[in-house]
């Protein structure tokens, strides 16, 4: 169908409105992924050329331990994080939306950390966990209670990585919990009372339901990106000790930019996002039987 | 029109302006990449105001990393096409950079020239040669280990520091008396805190027989009894005596030599220079590691610049390097402030008066007769895997002789030929 002269004009315009994005998005997002998708299946050291080798990049994944290990971190690290979040995010999101005194204060101070880096909050939590100076063992001590090496045990490397990461993310999804607390028709909560439902009864059968498509949200993002922690690991204990808290991420930091094994890096990579995609994919499908959109 | 055709020339001028200053201004930029700190940037600007001094036409771009986050940046450099025209390169890394090309043949140079090299220890240019015997960096330092002990502490135990040499006993017996409680228990002062990774880990095996590698760097020998052994004692500073503070503090052994709460640490010159410079009222000293079966024995590394092979000012960068890594130079930028062991054996004297050093600051002169260089090409790999083994021992989660068996045939696997 031909365009008239200002259909034309107008998609023209909307064109060069959106290049500076598409440049970008071709450039720094596009453009890399599939060269990245190439190289999984080449031996590329980085200081040479790739050399195409087929599927052996993903053959080798499956014998290797260390991915295996890796892998399994990284999804310790996910459930650890993802149901603490989100239930701790509800429950402060629920008494803030209270409107309690100073609750603005504290909506503030449970989103600065959202707001600062990554890195930042790891360097200050390296200390917080540190085994002699740090004011976790401080207070153990306080209580007449041993000390504890967080960042240099197997056992607590993880879990304290895992604190600190709920920490940080709480603020975002408090402030995403208390606006679909707020679109809840307050009618509901009415009707209700009138009905003698008590406050554990309203919150199951009406304040849960009706933040779900919110809490499925969370869910998906919260997923995503705690399959790809990095910067904590990186800086608080650069994935060990012994591999305890090498995660995905790491592993594909480790090969890509250490060992000179990008092509390698590139194939771990795109299991990465093979796992994400298809974990959201299932959480799309079985979102039916969960998920009620008011009104819908 | 006219209007748009003056902002038009003039940016197209600008541009032409911003893009080709060598034909604008007739200069020429030299980027140096390096890991200067504070402390010995200063020494540093001297050998580049030198050689800008004879070379007014060029400029040099100083681009520092810290030496942690050094090496995935020049990575990235080479893997963009970026590198800098003169390179920071250390012997442990030098075999992998030869074995890529990243690093400009020098040899044609120094033929050409007639360029005298017998200054430079001999020992240290092999891991910047190929197998050929092509060179390909010039060392501004040679680097060996000793204990650096805080020399007022030891008094303060009536026990003398350094020692001309010392058994394993003798260490932990001063390492116990320096390790302090306080009422409740808690440790207050650490005999050592210094656990070997990586390069400085030989330090801790060759005193007691052991060694990381065979001299061919084809094996790993941390399966022998005697590596076993060295690594259990090592572990059992902190694990059983409790000396030691842990392998995995974040506070590190560094901030608490500094501030009086651990008597002795693992130390280079650098490091003895950096802790001089902070510590400047504390009397510090070096002693060698203890022994059990060798009292004088050590490895050695070290530091140097090279020119990358992709560099557009070859010739230049040549001339900056000779100038960078010349005896005035490495006399103020090394000798002279204690950041190494200087790369020439003239400046040995200087090295010895520099007032930053130690007063047995011969020490890391004599190791170098008595050490060898084992260049590998896979460091990083073979270091994640070392470390991660190691920690296994040092936290105490697995004996040496369960895990050293293991760790060596992961890591022979990684072993590769040399350039």
């Amino acid at each position: 169908m031909k365009l008239k002269k200002s259909q034309r004009n107008e998609l023209i315009s909307g064109l060069l409105f959106l290049t500076p994005n598409l440049l970008g998005f071709i450039i720094f997002t596009a453009g890399p992924l599939i060269v990245s998708l190439y190289y999984s299946f080449t031996h590329f050291g980085v200081l040479s050329s790739p050399k195409f080798c087929g599927l052996e990049n993903y053959r080798q994944l499956f014998s290797d331990v260390l991915f295996q290990k890796a892998l399994i971190n990284t999804l310790y690290y996910t459930v650890g994080v993802v149901i603490p979040l989100i239930i701790l995010s509800l429950v402060l999101a629920v008494v803030l939306n209270m409107r309690l005194k100073g609750y603005l204060l504290f909506r503030t101070l449970y989103f600065l950390p959202v707001v600062t880096s990554t890195i930042a909050i790891s360097l200050l939590w390296r200390w917080i966990y540190d085994t002699n100076l740090g004011l976790i063992n401080y207070i153990l001590s306080i209580l007449q209670l041993s000390p504890i090496d967080w960042l240099g045990s197997t056992t607590w490397a993880m879990p304290s990585i895992i604190l600190m990461s709920i920490w940080k993310g709480l603020g975002y999804n408090i402030v995403l919990y208390m606006a679909g607390l707020q679109s809840v028709p307050s009618q509901l909560y009415e009707a209700a009372t009138i009905d003698g439902a008590s406050e554990w009864q309203k919150f199951i059968r009406i304040t849960i339901p009706l933040i779900s498509p919110t809490t499925f949200f969370i869910l998906i993002m919260s997923i995503i990106s705690s399959f790809q922690v990095f910067e904590q690991t990186y800086v608080m204990t650069r994935g060990g000790p012994v591999y305890s808290t090498t995660t995905l991420v790491y592993y594909i930091y480790l090969n890509g930019f250490q060992w000179f094994k990008m092509g390698y890096a590139s194939s771990i990579a795109w299991v990465l996002f093979s796992i994400i995609l298809i974990i959201t994919i299932i959480q799309w499908i079985f979102q039916k039987k969960w998920v009620f959109y008011y009104g819908a | 029109m006219k209007g748009r055709s003056v902002i038009i020339y003039m940016l197209v001028g600008f541009l032409g302006f911003m893009m080709f200053p060598s034909i604008v201004w007739g200069r020429t930029t030299l980027r140096l990449s390096f890991w200067f700190h504070a402390e010995d940037l200063p020494y540093w600007q001297k050998g580049i105001d030198r050689f800008k001094a004879s070379h007014p036409e060029v400029d040099i771009q100083i681009e520092s990393t810290p030496f942690g986050d050094y090496w995935q940046k020049l990575q990235t450099q080479v893997a963009a096409g970026t590198v800098p025209d003169i390179i920071g390169m250390v012997s442990m890394y030098a075999p992998q950079y030869i074995k890529q090309g990243v690093l400009m043949n020098l040899s044609p140079y120094i033929k050409q020239e007639n360029f005298d090299i017998k200054d430079f220890w001999p020992q240290i240019m092999r891991s910047y040669k190929d197998k050929k015997g092509n060179i390909y960096a010039f060392p501004y330092d040679l680097s060996t280990m000793a204990i650096l002990g805080n020399v007022d502490m030891f008094s303060q135990v009536g026990f003398k520091f350094p020692p001309s040499k010392w058994t394993w006993d003798d260490f932990l017996n001063a390492a116990k008396k320096l390790t302090k409680k306080d009422s409740s228990g808690k440790i207050i002062q650490w005999g050592i805190g210094w656990f070997p990774y990586e390069w400085v880990l030989d330090y801790i095996l060759l005193p007691n027989g052991a060694s990381m590698f065979n001299k061919e760097v084809t094996k790993c020998l941390l399966d022998t009894p005697a590596a076993i052994e060295s690594l259990q004692k090592w572990a059992d500073l902190y694990l059983k005596y409790g000396v030691a503070i842990s392998p995995t503090d974040a506070s590190g052994n560094v901030p608490f030599f500094e501030s009086g709460k651990i008597a002795m640490v693992g130390a280079n010159p650098e490091w003895v220079m950096v802790r001089r410079i902070r510590m400047p009222n504390i009397k510090l000293d070096v002693a060698p590691f203890p022994y059990t079966r060798n009292p004088l024995i050590g490895a050695l590394h070290g530091g140097s610049f090279s020119i990358s092979a992709t560099t557009k000012y070859p010739q230049l960068a040549w001339e900056f390097l000779k100038e960078f890594t010349s005896a005035s130079t490495l006399k103020e930028s090394v000798a002279m402030a204690f950041r190494g062991i200087p790369g020439r054996q003239s400046l040995v004297g200087d090295f010895l008066e520099s007032p930053n050093g130690v007063p047995n600051a011969k020490l890391f002169l004599d190791l170098i007769k008595v050490s060898r260089v084992y260049p590998l090409t896979n460091y990083d790999q073979t270091m994640t895997v070392l470390k991660n083994n190691l920690d296994k021992i040092y936290l105490g989660k697995a004996l040496a002789s369960q895990v050293c068996p293991e760790m060596a045939k992961e890591i022979d696997k990684l072993l590769e030929p040399l350039p």
